[in-house]
């Protein structure tokens, strides 16, 4: 009988033993849950990982690196596994652009998936489009980085052959808001807020156009700094001016206590902003006084689509800390896009990775045929880069959470 | 007690072999008290009520066609452009409108309509109409001006909103048509609206 424990006791060590050497050589791959192949291709993330926008930025890396994982557990692309190379923006282009020179002196990298600001995708593009290495933003919406600064004049031009998004843009974002607000919460008088950033001011413009030509009125309008989270003389502003909606361009970090502000000032009228602002963080930042606020977000609601309800099954079971938030699902498809391009690139070069300039080069041809169902449904660009899935989607909060309202297809 | 023993019994902790079973007592609790055919009723009972129940569970848990997806996954809307001969004339739009089923089972839409309570929308056929996976279906659309002081102004991305079922879902999507539709029903609109008036 003792014999027999021993024996057992001993087997069970050297099962616990086995299972810990695994965990540690999975760690030393930087977390590739399987080896794919002899071959590395890192993808590359930058996003905020620290800052007032981290929630969003984990949430990205998190999803690249699940998609990362299962590439590599499938055996996806014969002969590689891919790692992930995440780097911290802090929201700032600056940071970005480092970022972006450093991902670009590593061969390996083979395509990044970032960033989240679009002012901060305006300081990298040149560098990574110079570099020929792909850069595909699961979050950027200003128009002028796919369409060239003209975009709005009749003249779209695609200034970077190296730049992908898998987010829709602001051009329909913004109209899109102002048609709801106007024809359907029936909102005739507005007042515009932004951050002075190129996505906030950006957004909030085509906003604006778009509610002015439907018939609605501007009844004010101010900037705001997003580092500040006292807003008391706009909130005056607002609520002399009789608005009954509030349209804000910028981030959840600034419009959380924005909104708190404004309705405890008294003036109970709804804010309503883009992509930027659906977060559980804003949520959070604006309590229960942000119930009633609303906004657009790019994608049909998770529900609808069943690709979706696997990738949330699959980030559940991962255990990621942090939620995958409202890039999550595009973040996964932004870095599967570049998986099946290597993919793509690897079986047309007889199975083997080509040289690493010439890879680079070929990954982005590659992608621009990609198409593949994704976690948001269909996963193709168009001339510009752009995603050809433009989806998007009013939330509202409602009960402590945001909920779909309307949901809409752009098909022009 | 300061004494630890061992923790199980070693080979030779027992001295003698464990002593014989004592017989067994008969029963004496309500359940030995009831009458046989009552005993065999509740075997009988407890026995179907155990099968019923794994039933319902094999039956919840069954494997379930995929019902396909929701309709607006599966469904593409595009602007045909005006119908020739019809044309924009008289403060309205006649434009075709393709309807296609790309996936799951066949969509019916429900109703077209459009969000603007200063324009009117009529469609024929007159919905519902279905369209099975795989094909299309064209319906000819008349967007006119019926206020002329409320009608949008150039508006750039104009919308339809159409509920669509299938066997999954019923579901409310609004499409934006895009470009050549905003600027066709910005001509109709300026066109009617901004006229100047007849001298009588």
């Amino acid at each position: 009988m003792r014999q027999r424990s021993l024996i057992a006791i001993t087997a069970a060590l050297a099962a616990g033993a086995l299972t810990l050497t695994a965990c540690g050589s999975r760690d030393d791959k930087g977390g590739d849950s399987a080896a794919g192949g002899d071959t590395t291709v890192v993808i590359g993330v930058d996003a905020p990982l620290t800052g007032d926008l981290s929630a969003l930025g984990l949430g990205i890396k998190n999803s690249v690196d699940l998609a990362a994982k299962q590439a590599n557990e499938k055996k996806y692309v014969k002969g590689v596994t891919f790692k992930i190379e995440a780097l911290d923006d802090q929201a700032q282009p600056s940071s970005g652009q480092q970022n972006a020179t450093k991902l670009v002196a590593d061969k390996n990298v083979l395509g990044v998936v970032g960033p989240l600001n679009s002012s901060v995708a305006e300081s990298m593009q040149k560098v990574f489009d110079d570099a020929k290495l792909a850069q595909v933003s699961p979050a950027n919406t200003a128009p002028a980085l796919s369409q060239g600064p003209d975009w709005n004049g009749g003249t779209k031009k695609r200034p970077f052959n190296s730049y992908f998004r898998t987010s829709t843009t602001d051009a329909i974002q913004g109209p899109f808001a102002a048609q709801y607000l106007f024809n359907e919460a029936k909102k005739t008088k507005v007042f515009v807020i932004d951050d002075k950033k190129t996505y906030g001011a950006g957004l909030a413009a085509t906003f604006k156009a778009e509610f002015t030509k439907l018939g609605g009125k501007v009844a004010g309008e101010d900037h705001v700094d997003p580092e500040t989270k006292d807003f008391s003389s706009v909130v005056t502003k607002i609520k002399s001016s009789k608005a009954d909606v509030v349209y804000y361009g910028g981030e959840y970090p600034a419009a959380g206590p924005l909104s708190k502000q404004i309705k405890k000032a008294g003036a109970k009228i709804p804010l309503v902003g883009g992509d930027g602002i659906y977060s559980a963080d804003f949520i959070k930042l604006s309590g229960k006084e942000g119930e009633g606020d609303l906004a657009t977000s790019v994608g049909a609601p998770i529900e609808t689509l069943p690709s979706a309800k696997e990738f949330v099954e699959n980030y559940k079971k991962a255990g990621y800390k942090e939620a995958f938030e409202a890039y999550g699902g595009y973040s996964y498809d932004a870095a599967w896009s570049i998986i099946e391009a290597v993919k793509k690139v690897v079986d047309d070069n007889g199975g083997k990775l080509p040289e690493s300039k010439d890879a680079r080069s070929k990954v982005i041809d590659a992608l621009k045929s990609v198409s593949f169902e994704g976690v948001t449904g269909k996963v193709a660009f168009d001339e510009y880069g752009d995603t050809t899935n433009k989806q998007l989607t009013v939330y509202q909060y409602k009960g402590g959470a945001w909920a779909p309202v309307k949901s809409g297809t752009f098909s022009g | 007690m300061s004494g630890v023993g061992p923790v199980e019994p070693g080979e030779y902790t027992y001295a003698v072999e464990p002593a014989a079973r004592p017989p067994r007592r008969a029963r004496r609790g309500k359940w030995a008290q009831l009458a046989v055919r009552h005993r065999r009723f509740a075997i009988v009972a407890v026995t179907a009520s155990a099968v019923a129940a794994g039933s319902v569970s094999l039956w919840g848990t069954r494997p379930r066609p995929d019902p396909g997806p929701w309709p607006a996954q599966a469904v593409s809307v595009s602007y045909g452009g005006a119908v020739p001969g019809a044309g924009r004339t008289g403060g309205a739009l006649r434009f075709s409108l393709g309807i296609r089923v790309d996936a799951g089972p066949p969509v019916t839409v429900e109703s077209i309509r459009q969000p603007s309570p200063a324009l009117g929308l009529t469609a024929s056929p007159n919905p519902p109409v279905t369209v099975k996976n795989g094909s299309s279906r064209t319906v000819v659309i008349v967007v006119a001006v019926r206020d002329c002081k409320r009608a949008p102004r150039n508006a750039g991305l104009p919308f339809l909103d159409v509920t669509l079922r299938n066997a999954r879902a019923k579901q409310d999507q609004s499409f934006i048509l895009g470009d050549r539709y905003a600027r066709d029903l910005a001509r109709v609109v300026a066109d009617y609206c901004e006229r100047p008036p007849r001298l009588s």
